[in-house]
């Protein structure tokens, strides 16, 4: 277990698009998962935000999505695989207040077209790819701040 | 009333009579109870840094064996001058002739000194809950007046602990008030005067025994805890005779829009502000928190959590039950009076400081090793060790689900062998596994057959 390689953890998710009684699982169960490792409070915060903000942009447009999570005791790193509409135009999908929801998504309070920059603004890495017609790529990396836990004085003292 | 765990828990495993029939491993919240081999019996435990206080262990316990840590009067002998703070749910335990003013006059009648009333004070705090909510940037706030609630947010959700409502609720206003000027009467010291609660559910000793800062003295004011349900038989007795305690009448004024504070709404309801909530429940409420820490909600000024159903109606150590009780609160609010009283009108508490300068504290759950790394490994083993589990959830190892004895196995509490259920599906695996398939052939084939 001393191998570095060795201490990923690893979890697949399957997130179905329109699926809206459901919203939201995947961002629990990521976050009992890192609660349980004892990540600090307010990293779980920011990865919270990242993965349910995410995961309810494929719930609102995509057809289906797999979330890929993985944890190193560095890094954690979601990774988005979505099969949908595509993202027509990044840049302008960046840009806050943007948004393409309809009067139905907005009354559910979503689509105030600031989805994408809360995750940037959340996350420490950030790669986004998207094609028409076919889905968006979506790469979020949040770092493990070892300076600020304090796992690291009891591993000193070990 | 003892503090025996750091955490200051108020409810107590009393392993002599647990007979360990895991009706309590089901319904904790909290996933905070085991079921572990204690010499010959399995008996139920606590994990001390997990309970929330919640009370509802207690309610499904049949042998009694889960004890809510509360004062009885004997306990009390230690107070020169005892001063009765009763919740406004004692008021609905009796029928609706019988008043508020004659239960508090019954109370000093079985011993109390002084007796006092909190619909007044539940105005005070009402309104610094309204100026608060103007001039707050933080949404939703919270309301911390369910201990359960604040011990919930400090063990699982510390980042929302910005959210709780920094006023002192209106007992512990109350408390602080009567001390203040009861010592200044009598001459008394602050620790002679001894300000108990009579309370609807055992949380609201955490107050005490955590000395949970409610106060400017960094102390809760609360000395006691004695539950409704050890109260009422005593008033029973008394409730049919002429009252005779006419003195000091002038504390007993209730107040019919204090009394709203008493039920589940009630405060949402006396704040005439759309944007407020009211839940109960702590499963509703920890899907309320889930959906503030993603960041929904903003709109909501204020959500009143209360984990008991019914709020503090519904608490576990009432005798009668939640909803017949609000109706009479609801009649006794009619009788009162609920309009909104004039701002200008004085009372005990103008110029009392209603705010709470003190900060809760987390309280995160220990995590499955203080080393990342080794957190890491473990929890892809827990993993790892699920998947070969039968995912049944029966409890028979002593743990609520199966996903938490994958964590007991990585942590080395269990053994995999501990698993009945995985014994028994590995014992006849063999066999049922060859044989299904082909009766299911079969089957559809003489379904086929019968229309041809």
């Amino acid at each position: 277990m001393n191998n570095e390689q060795s201490l990923i953890y690893n979890q697949l998710f399957e997130i179905k698009g329109g699926n809206f009684i459901d919203a939201g699982s995947a961002s629990v169960n990521v976050k009992k998962t890192l609660k349980l490792i004892g990540i600090p409070s307010e990293i779980i915060y920011r990865v919270s935000i990242c993965c349910y903000e995410a995961e309810m942009n494929i719930i609102m447009y995509a057809y289906r999505a797999t979330l890929d999570f993985s944890i190193t005791p560095d890094k954690i790193v979601l990774k988005f695989n979505d099969e949908g509409p595509g993202i027509k135009d990044i840049e302008l999908a960046m840009k806050e207040g943007y948004s393409t929801a309809t009067s139905e998504m907005r009354e559910m309070g979503f689509g105030a077209g600031m989805g994408l920059p809360n995750i940037k603004m959340n996350s420490d890495e950030f790669y986004i790819e998207s094609e028409e017609n076919k889905g968006t790529n979506l790469f979020i990396g949040i770092f493990i701040d070892r300076k600020t836990d304090n796992h690291d004085k009891s591993e000193e003292i070990a | 009333m003892e503090n025996t765990d750091k955490y200051g828990h108020s409810i107590y495993f009393d392993s002599e009579k647990c007979v360990g029939d895991m009706a309590c491993l089901k319904v904790c919240p909290a996933e905070a109870i085991r079921i572990r081999t204690k010499v010959r019996n399995k008996v139920a435990v606590m994990l001390e840094d997990k309970c929330i206080d919640c009370g509802e262990c207690v309610k499904v316990c049949k042998s009694e064996a889960i004890v809510p840590l509360t004062n009885t009067f004997k306990d009390f002998s230690k107070f020169k001058y005892t001063v009765a703070i009763p919740s406004i749910a004692l008021y609905t335990q009796f029928e609706k002739n019988i008043k508020p003013p004659q239960i508090l006059s019954l109370l000093r009648k079985i011993g109390f000194d002084e007796v006092f009333d909190i619909s007044q004070a539940s105005i005070t705090v009402y309104r610094g809950i309204e100026r608060h909510i103007q001039s707050s940037k933080i949404k939703p706030l919270i309301s911390p007046f369910c201990p359960t609630v604040v011990k919930l947010i400090q063990t699982k959700y510390p980042e929302l602990l910005s959210h709780l409502l920094p006023i002192i609720s209106p007992l512990e206003l109350v408390a602080g008030t009567v001390k203040e000027q009861i010592s200044k009467r009598t001459g008394l010291k602050n620790e002679e005067i001894g300000i108990i609660y009579i309370t609807p559910c055992p949380s609201k000793t955490i107050l005490i025994l955590q000395k949970l800062a409610y106060t400017n003295q960094g102390k809760s004011c609360i000395d006691g805890a004695i539950p409704i349900s050890e109260i009422y038989p005593l008033l029973m007795r008394l409730v049919n005779q002429p009252v005779t305690h006419t003195a000091q009448c002038e504390h007993y004024e209730i107040n019919g829009f204090g009394l709203k504070y008493g039920s589940l709404g009630g405060l949402t309801s006396m704040l005439e502000n759309d944007n407020c909530i009211a839940v109960s429940g702590v499963n509703n409420i920890i899907y309320i928190l889930e959906g503030i820490e993603r960041g929904k909600l903003r709109n909501v000024d204020l959500v009143d959590m209360h984990a008991c159903m019914e709020g503090c109606l519904g608490g576990i150590m009432v005798v009668e039950n939640a909803y017949i009780a609000r109706s009479r609160l609801n009649s006794l609010i009619r009788y009162y009076g609920d309009k909104k009283p004039p701002i200008g009108k004085k009372d005990n508490y103008e110029n009392r400081n209603i705010y709470d300068e003190n900060i809760y504290k987390p309280q995160p759950i220990k995590p499955i090793d203080i080393n990342i790394r080794n957190a890491i490994a473990k929890v892809a083993k827990q993993k790892e060790i699920y998947q070969q589990l039968p995912q049944i959830n029966c409890g028979a190892c002593g743990c609520p689900s199966c996903l938490i004895f994958a964590e007991e196995v990585v942590q080395g509490i269990l053994k995999l062998e501990n698993c009945v259920a995985l014994e028994f599906s590995l014992d006849s695996s063999p066999q049922p596994k060859e044989q299904p398939p082909k009766k299911r052939k079969q089957k559809k084939q003489t379904i086929r057959e019968i229309p041809r």
